[in-house]
């Protein structure tokens, strides 16, 4: 059984893409359209990483990772965002997020930061 | 004669590098790097097979034959790493015919100078265990051509090493690897230790280059060096298995062998190997008649198969029409006319179902426009994934009546992956009256694979420019907010997601075969949508921080000095570095937080046309100017075709000036409308962007 991710993404397409891309390289994938749903799945799914972007319709910027935080102080983040903005980088870095996925993706480091942050 | 541990352990060695060479060589003697390094491979056995000899023989002639035998492999295998080393990793041979012929020169000279003159080894001696060689004055020579050719390889190997990445770097890692293992192991044995009269361990070399054989075997597995990986895994188990049931009558045999020598006396296994015989000539015989079947019905139908090699060339062809009309239009002309069947069309999947896209042949007006997702032919299709003929379906009345609407006696569905019906093809009655064989389902089979990664390209890349000319149509509104409108978040991530594709493609291109064309084209959608998509998303941050209602304090020195900050990285790499004359006392600004990006806008409209014209001149002058402040901002990355300074209005979106900043300079003027900052934009020095910025203050700034 490969390792478990959450993907959270109001855009169905990109969940659509980016699971099916990691479905591929093995990974479990579920998903979640909003952050109350990310919520209830983290734990359900108990997922090793959560792929986490920073624009929800229910969460901005930092205060999703923030609840993440507090549902499971533990999980490993990577924060999907398509503005390069430092001092939200700094902010989520600081509540324990490992990077940032910034769009347009190139595919090749979406896989190798994943593969990096879930290797054992 | 006789047979010591020696000469086994060198007849096996022999063994295992002939097989080496066969799956070197059989699997990939069409391309030359395979060729090549079985020229390697080859003589590593014949080296191992010459040794193998000269412990074997007794005779002191027979001895000093194979001796020479042996070295002048040796000589060989040196001259075929050399060989090796100009065909790999490029793929290419890059030295010419008489080049090669060169290398392989000094080989023939040492043939003769072995064979035929006492000139590099006089004899050779027998002593207890030992056998050794007598060298003549000319054995230097062996040793100049051994080492002058591994050592030229080498280099060139190192040289390719140093400058290639990722999987060719690993690959290159593991023959320089192995081979010098191999190498220096066998070479210390076999030519250091013998200049100094030590010739005990000179049958031990093939043993010991078993260290470059796992170093090439791991780099095949696991980084598909030669590309025999399949072919390699396929021959194992093919071995495991045909040796498990040939050993079987052995065994049995054995086991029975007091029992039957009653019979058959000593020949008892004269039984097992005709057990062997008849097990091969079953599996065996099968094949052979199938062979001469086909070849039969090849010449009896020599039409209907010369019409499926037409179609499956061109179904190779098919990725390559960019234009989805056109190659639907084409797959159907070409299967009717090529096949001679009455009619034919295509249904392609949209929202709702299928829609009818192209249709050709007799009653086509009469075909329905649209089929339902939950139509029973569609569910049949996506079900059993095959080419379904109307005569399997007698008997199911909902199919049939379909298939009659359809005018189809077959449908062959087209899937990109599993349970993803893309489109299918209905085609009608053969024009001859016969039956659709099954030779003709096969080539339709091929067919639609082919023609559903046509049609997905193709739809991609229309999906992509109609996307692109939104693009473009949304830029042109007079209003920044407008074009925001337009430009929805879906859009950007739809462009994404496109070129997310493209990179995905890419990345496993060798594993879908893809031809250069096609992987051009998929670089091309990727360039082209990374830019787009980038272009968006500066247009969108724009957007989202110009809809923020604060009004905040700047520092105009600072935001500068910040600009340029976050342009570090694309300035260093095309070696800019800006002469920068800015005034500690610029004082603040009011604005909303949008003026953060107005300098860095300007700056990145120069970074792109200094990166087009490779040219690194870059000046900022900001100082206080009366009640304002005046900032300059001077490349030398070409003039503007026209002088826009004056219109500040959102007239021209992007400017005649290099091919990505456009949207930049707009961008910057907009801000500049929006806070009620003077821009000008003009030529400097004839050849250069000059920028003027004036800035008012408020009083207390």
């Amino acid at each position: 059984m490969g390792k478990k991710i959450l993907l959270v993404d109001d855009d169905e397409n990109i969940r659509e893409f980016l699971g099916g891309f990691l479905k591929e390289l093995g990974y479990e994938i579920d998903e979640a359209a909003n952050l109350q749903e990310a919520l209830t799945k983290l734990g359900q799914y108990s997922p090793d990483l959560v792929l986490l972007d920073v624009n929800l319709p229910d969460s901005r910027g930092s205060e999703g990772l923030k609840r993440v935080r507090a549902v499971s102080p533990t999980v490993k983040v990577l924060m999907v965002t398509g503005d390069a903005d430092s001092q939200l980088e700094e902010e989520t870095k600081a509540l324990g997020a490992l990077g940032y996925l910034t769009k347009p993706f190139l595919m090749e480091g979406i896989q190798k930061t994943v593969e990096h942050h879930l290797k054992d | 004669m006789v047979l010591d541990y020696r000469v086994a352990v060198l007849f096996l060695m022999t063994v295992i590098f002939l097989c080496f060479w066969l799956f070197v060589f059989v699997p990939g003697y069409k391309q030359i790097t395979n060729k090549i390094y079985s020229i390697f491979v080859g003589n590593m056995a014949l080296w191992a097979f010459g040794l193998a000899m000269f412990y074997y023989e007794q005779e002191l002639s027979r001895i000093l034959f194979w001796a020479d035998f042996l070295y002048i492999a040796g000589s060989l295998i040196a001259s075929a790493f050399l060989h090796f080393s100009f065909v790999f990793p490029s793929g290419q041979m890059s030295i010419s015919r008489n080049k090669q012929i060169l290398i392989y020169l000094p080989n023939l000279i040492l043939s003769i100078l072995f064979f035929f003159t006492p000139f590099i080894v006089k004899d050779v001696f027998v002593q207890d265990e030992v056998r050794g060689f007598i060298y003549g004055p000319g054995h230097i020579l062996w040793d100049l051509q051994f080492d002058i050719a591994f050592g030229f390889g080498f280099w060139r190997f190192i040289k390719a090493y140093n400058i290639s990445s990722g999987t060719t770097r690993n690959r290159l890692k593991y023959i320089l690897l192995g081979t010098a293992l191999g190498v220096l192991l066998a070479g210390t044995t076999n030519v250091i230790m013998p200049w100094f009269g030590r010739f005990e361990l000179i049958w031990t070399a093939p043993l010991l280059t078993s260290t470059w054989l796992i170093s090439i075997i791991y780099a095949i597995s696991r980084y598909r060096l030669l590309d025999v990986k399949v072919a390699m895994v396929r021959t194992v188990v093919a071995g495991l298995v045909f040796g498990g049931f040939l050993i079987l009558p052995w065994w049995i045999c054995y086991w029975l062998r007091y029992w039957l020598a009653v019979e058959y006396r000593s020949f008892w296994w004269l039984l097992a190997l005709g057990g062997d015989g008849l097990m091969t000539l079953s599996f065996f015989g099968f094949r052979i008649y199938r062979y001469f079947q086909t070849g039969a019905e090849k010449t009896l139908r020599k039409e209907e198969f010369h019409s499926h090699d037409i179609l499956l060339a061109m179904s190779k062809e098919m990725p390559l029409i960019k234009n989805l009309d056109r190659l639907l239009e084409t797959l159907i002309l070409r299967i009717v006319k090529d096949v001679g069947i009455s009619n034919g069309c295509i249904y392609l999947k949209d929202e709702a179902g299928y829609l009818l896209r192209y249709s050709y042949g007799e009653e086509k007006e009469r075909l329905p426009q649209h089929i339902a997702k939950e139509n029973p032919v569609i569910e049949l299709l996506t079900k059993c994934e095959e080419p379904v003929l109307r005569e399997e379906t007698a008997g199911v009345t909902a199919i049939e009546e379909q298939l009659r609407g359809l005018r189809a006696s077959v449908l062959v569905p087209c899937f990109i992956k599993k349970g993803e019906l893309v489109g299918f093809l209905a085609l009608g009655e053969k024009t001859s009256g016969q039956a659709y064989t099954q030779e003709d389902i096969k080539v339709f089979q091929s067919l639609s694979g082919y023609a559903a990664m046509a049609i997905e390209n193709a739809g991609y890349l229309k999906q992509l420019e109609a996307l692109h000319a939104q693009a473009l149509d949304a830029a042109k509104f007079r209003s920044i907010r407008q074009m925001m409108n337009s430009l929805s978040h879906e859009i950007g991530n739809l462009m994404m997601i496109a070129c997310g594709k493209s990179q995905v493609l890419l990345m496993g291109k060798e594993k879908y075969q893809f031809n250069e064309e096609v992987v051009e084209m998929l670089k091309a959608i990727n360039e082209r949508g990374m830019v787009a998509a980038e272009i968006l998303k500066e247009v969108k941050a724009y957007h989202d921080k110009s809809q923020k209602k604060e009004v905040v304090e700047l520092d105009i020195a600072q935001t500068i000095e910040q600009s340029l900050e976050r342009l570090g990285k694309l300035f260093q790499e095309i070696g800019v570095v800006a002469q920068k004359e800015i005034s500690a006392d610029l004082g603040q600004f009011q604005a909303n937080e949008s003026f953060k990006d107005f300098f860095y806008h300007l700056l990145k409209n120069s970074y792109f046309n200094l990166k087009k014209y490779k040219r690194t001149e870059l000046s900022i002058q900001a100082r206080r100017n009366g009640t304002g402040v005046e900032v300059i901002i001077q490349d030398m990355g070409g003039g503007f075709d026209r002088v826009m300074g004056e219109d500040t209005t959102g007239g021209e979106l992007f400017t005649e000036r290099g091919e990505r900043g456009g949207v930049n300079v707009y961008l910057a003027r907009v801000i500049a409308q929006d806070h009620g900052i003077e821009l000008k934009i003009g030529t400097y020095q004839e050849n250069g962007g000059q920028f003027i910025v004036r800035i008012p203050l408020s009083k207390e700034g």
